[in-house]
């Protein structure tokens, strides 16, 4: 099959296309411009709860009735939490921002490079998140703990069983694949890109 | 500009250049819902963008960097940006104009065909059968007019191959 024969085609295709989309325009308006109005609202509400994610913990912390013990411990914990917390927020508005000013715009090799360093950015992120977890994780229990008394029966250790098993599950869905060969792979995108661009 | 007055300009652009986003959306998914979901997302980009377009270049151009932008990401973002819509009158209405031929029709085996090529060559070949120039091409994807120029050539080849395969 020659290409010019593929042209024809596409342009009995083309005219096909004009023919069946004569559609109503309020049609037109309900289906092209409100399902996506609906959509806009929601990535709205959804950046608004990330930038309230401190205001919604301390809500959650006082309808829980959270009760802190203000000692040498407490400030210990919150010097291990506080910076985890304020570094994972920061990074998640910075993801976010990123994500939001993408430019469908821009040319698409341009788009792919950037898509590619954000994936990067985010793979990184997560990484260094789930090494700083165990860190905050500890710290919230020196706030709320009392008095640290341990005893090796079962129903002790439970709780903390749970909470390992919790961590290492979600570890491992999130890092299934070799972080080496996406990492591997992304940048190898970006060089091809980059060399595409420059050509 | 009002509201009312933009969303009417809006849709005047759409209406004309709907052809592009069901062509571009075709090429990018599978199934009937999938279409319906990349259309509403490459409305939503293009909505996004109405505002920031001041004509700097052809209003085709602008929908096809969007769209294609939008397709090439689609599959990355699908899961992470999901939203759920009962379904309604609008969904029927919405699936009955982005149905696609049978199977058999020939557009569905240049479908095939370039379905099988990887997303940028992709884009490439719609462009290029859209009858845009290199010189278009080559502004929407950001690829030097020689490098379009060479691709296309061995897409050529790759799409005759796989023509000739599926017939």
């Amino acid at each position: 099959m020659e290409l010019s024969e593929l042209q024809n085609i596409w342009q009995e295709y083309d005219k096909k296309i004009s023919e069946n989309t004569r559609i109503n325009r309020e049609i037109l308006r309900l289906i092209l411009l409100e399902k996506p109005r609906k959509r806009l609202n929601w990535i709205k509400i959804k950046a608004g709860t990330w930038l309230f994610s401190p205001v919604m913990f301390v809500f959650l912390i006082l309808i829980l009735d959270v009760q802190f013990n203000i000692s040498t411990r407490f400030f210990i914990g919150l010097g291990l939490f506080l910076p985890v917390y304020i570094i994972n927020y920061i990074w998640d508005i910075k993801y976010f921002t990123l994500i939001r000013e993408i430019d469908f715009t821009m040319p698409v090799l341009s788009i792919k490079r950037i898509i590619a360093e954000l994936e990067k950015y985010k793979i990184k992120t997560t990484k260094i998140r789930y090494l700083l977890m165990p860190l905050a994780m500890v710290g919230f229990l020196l706030m709320i703990i009392r008095k640290i008394t341990f005893s090796f029966d079962f129903f002790s250790i439970l709780p903390l069983i749970l909470i390992v098993l919790v961590f290492f599950s979600s570890m491992y869905f999130t890092f299934k694949y070799s972080i080496y060969e996406r990492f591997k792979k992304l940048n190898k995108n970006i060089d091809e890109i980059v060399q595409l661009e420059k050509e | 500009m009002t509201e009312t007055r933009q969303k009417d300009l809006f849709l005047d652009i759409l209406e004309k250049n709907i052809g592009i986003i069901l062509k571009i959306s075709r090429a990018y998914t599978q199934s009937v819902q999938d279409k319906e979901d990349l259309i509403n997302d490459i409305t939503l980009e293009l909505w996004k963008s109405f505002e920031r377009f001041k004509g700097d270049s052809k209003i085709s151009t602008w929908i096809y960097r969007v769209a294609i932008n939008t397709s090439m990401n689609f599959s990355r973002k699908k899961k992470s940006d999901k939203l759920y819509f009962p379904p309604d009158l609008n969904q029927f209405e919405s699936q009955h104009w982005i149905l696609d031929p049978p199977d058999s029709s020939p557009s569905e085996i240049l479908y095939q065909c370039i379905d099988e090529l990887n997303q940028l060559n992709k884009a490439i070949i719609l462009l290029y059968l859209d009858g845009n120039s290199h010189d278009e091409i080559s502004e929407i994807t950001g690829i030097s007019k020689t490098n379009v120029g060479t691709r296309i050539s061995r897409i050529k080849e790759q799409i005759k191959n796989l023509a000739t395969s599926k017939i």
